[in-house]
């Protein structure tokens, strides 16, 4: 069945109460807020509609709004930020099943230099090697090593003393200013392939979903819709939890998904929603009204 | 719509800000003389009652920044504090609290740019040249003809599996004529890509902010101001403050090349609140 290529979130505005949208993509490029955007936050604000932005950034909720409002999206147009980094330090905090409570307190903290506060708070202890860790925190690759293979031989040693690991970031890449480089997920990956025990948080895993639900405050699953431009990850993780998805075409898939003159193939959609298992209502070409 | 505003002088957005973090170099001076406008700026924003911070990557202690300061001509009373990744990593190995420091051993290779007598004031530590006996390495800077030989110290140290104390994780400097100069932070990040342990201090790390702003400061109300995307700018969005960036310090050869300021931020991935090419009012 051939999508539906809808104009606008006016199309489905009068379906839903609550949104849960994806940050990087469909908002924003890290740099610039996409033309549209503010116009269609203050729209659903005028119509009594409550926004959660999700997204898979490793770091702390509040770090992650800072971040938007600085871009230019001040905290009254929505309802909140939920991040995998916002998840990941929850669980390393609360310990809420066995899997937690059996970490232990040393930590190898695999991350960017500007990302160590990830256990800021927290009772762990960071240690220089693996071979005195209880477990593995990764929360994106080092800046120097931002390809899978120089992580290896410490992924090696972590196996050989199963270790167990925790990932803040299921994400596998991200191209920065035109330079492919890794996210936190292609690390877990390859740790899970050595046959290495890993956690992840944030979009697929539908749990992150319940914090969204909560600060929506709306219970009824058939009146929240998930936004993104991921099927692996926006999605997929609105399926799983049970949401209704709306597909933003603009985004990461936007060579696959676009005709030649620039409009989009609701075929072509659909195509790509079945090869990655995900089911959506339509798709949009641009987060706009 | 860019989410990053040009501004011609700091009085367009002082009223928004109650506390400031500054970067030196760069900004407030070239390494030999004082920015007479950023200078201005600091005198105005104190006499507003605002709160000042230094808040820089230099491997020298706070004392021995607030001596080069006067000589510069900088009055440092200006400042409420003076933050340095030098005074981090001396107070960490002094107080040796936590599970790394605390397990660190004294014996160490010394890394470092011209003699910092200052720094080893009251530490208990024992510099070495042997790499088989060190127990770790501390890098507190790096001479530019030297380079080729620290390598094959990396390499063993690597091997040895000894961590590595980083205070300076700068990657360039620039001189005042304009010439770009590898820092110790190209080293550090040569250790890790050798599969050694880096403990990083300083911009853009949160321990320097944490320093200067204690849990009361609103930090929605704090801006930082400097000339290093990577440690300034991601630092402080990291950190949860806005970010004002100066152009005439270390990306000013990238910007003469033609690179513009979004491909900049994107190469980066830092971007500021605001842009301008100097500190002034």
């Amino acid at each position: 069945m051939k999508t539906s290529i809808l104009q606008g979130m006016r199309a489905v505005a009068d379906c839903y109460d609550g949104y849960i949208v994806d940050l990087w993509g469909v908002v924003h490029d890290g740099v610039t807020v996409f033309p549209g955007v503010i116009d269609t936050l203050e729209k659903l604000r005028a119509f009594s509609k409550k926004v959660v932005f999700l997204s898979n950034a490793p770091r702390r909720a509040k770090v992650v709004e800072l971040q938007l409002s600085g871009l230019g999206i001040p905290a009254k147009l929505h309802n909140g930020v939920m991040s995998s980094g916002e998840a990941t330090w929850r669980h390393l905090r609360d310990q809420p099943d066995e899997w937690y409570k059996a970490l232990g307190r040393r930590c190898f903290h695999i991350a960017p230099a500007r990302d160590n506060q990830a256990l800021q708070g927290l009772k762990f202890d960071e240690v220089a090697s693996i071979e005195s860790a209880d477990f593995i925190l990764v929360t994106g690759p080092r800046d120097s090593m931002i390809s899978a293979e120089p992580y290896d031989d410490m992924l090696t040693i972590a196996r050989e003393r199963n270790l167990p690991m925790v990932c803040a970031n299921p994400d596998r890449e991200v191209i920065r200013g035109g330079i492919r480089q890794i996210c936190a997920g292609t690390v877990a990956e390859r740790y899970e392939a050595k046959g290495g025990n890993v956690r992840w948080h944030g979009k697929p895993d539908p749990s992150i979903y319940e914090q969204c639900f909560e600060m929506l405050g709306i219970k009824n699953k058939s009146k929240i819709l998930g936004i993104g431009d991921s099927f692996a990850t926006d999605i997929k993780g609105a399926n799983a939890a049970g949401l209704d998805a709306l597909l933003v075409a603009g985004g990461i898939h936007s060579d696959d998904l676009l005709r030649a003159n620039g409009t989009l193939d609701g075929n072509r959609i659909t195509a790509c929603a079945n090869t990655a298992g995900a089911r959506i209502i339509g798709a949009i070409s641009e987060f706009v009204w | 719509m860019n989410g990053t505003r040009k501004i011609d002088g700091l009085a367009e957005i002082s009223g928004d800000y109650d506390t400031y973090l500054v970067d030196q170099w760069g900004v407030l001076h070239n390494g030999h003389e004082a920015y007479e406008p950023a200078l201005d700026v600091i005198s105005r924003l104190k006499d507003a009652g605002k709160s000042l911070h230094i808040l820089s990557n230099s491997s020298r202690r706070a004392e021995t920044t607030r001596r080069n300061m006067t000589k510069m001509g900088i009055d440092h009373s200006l400042f409420d504090s003076i933050a340095t990744s030098g005074e981090e990593v001396w107070q960490a190995l002094y107080k040796r609290k936590d599970e790394f420091y605390g397990n660190l051993g004294h014996s160490c290779i010394v890394f470092q740019w011209g003699k910092d007598n200052d720094f080893f004031n009251a530490l208990n530590l024992n510099p070495t040249d042997d790499i088989e006996v060190a127990e770790f390495i501390l890098l507190n800077g790096t001479e530019r003809d030297k380079f080729p030989s620290y390598e094959p110290i990396l390499c063993r140290a690597a091997e040895r599996r000894l961590p590595m104390v980083c205070s300076n994780g700068d990657f360039v400097s620039i001189t005042p004529e304009g010439e770009l100069v590898q820092c110790p932070g190209v080293l550090a990040q040569r250790f890790e890509a050798l599969g050694g342990f880096v403990r990083w201090h300083g911009k853009p790390t949160a321990g320097i902010y944490n320093i200067a702003l204690d849990d009361s400061t609103d930090r929605t109300r704090v801006l930082a101001i400097g000339d290093s995307l990577y440690h300034d700018i991601g630092g402080a969005t990291a950190n949860g403050v806005d970010s004002l960036f100066i152009t005439k310090g270390i990306h000013q050869p990238e910007l003469t090349n033609n690179m513009g300021l979004t491909n900049l931020y994107q190469h980066y991935n830092a971007t500021p609140t605001y842009v301008s090419s100097d500190l002034r009012w």
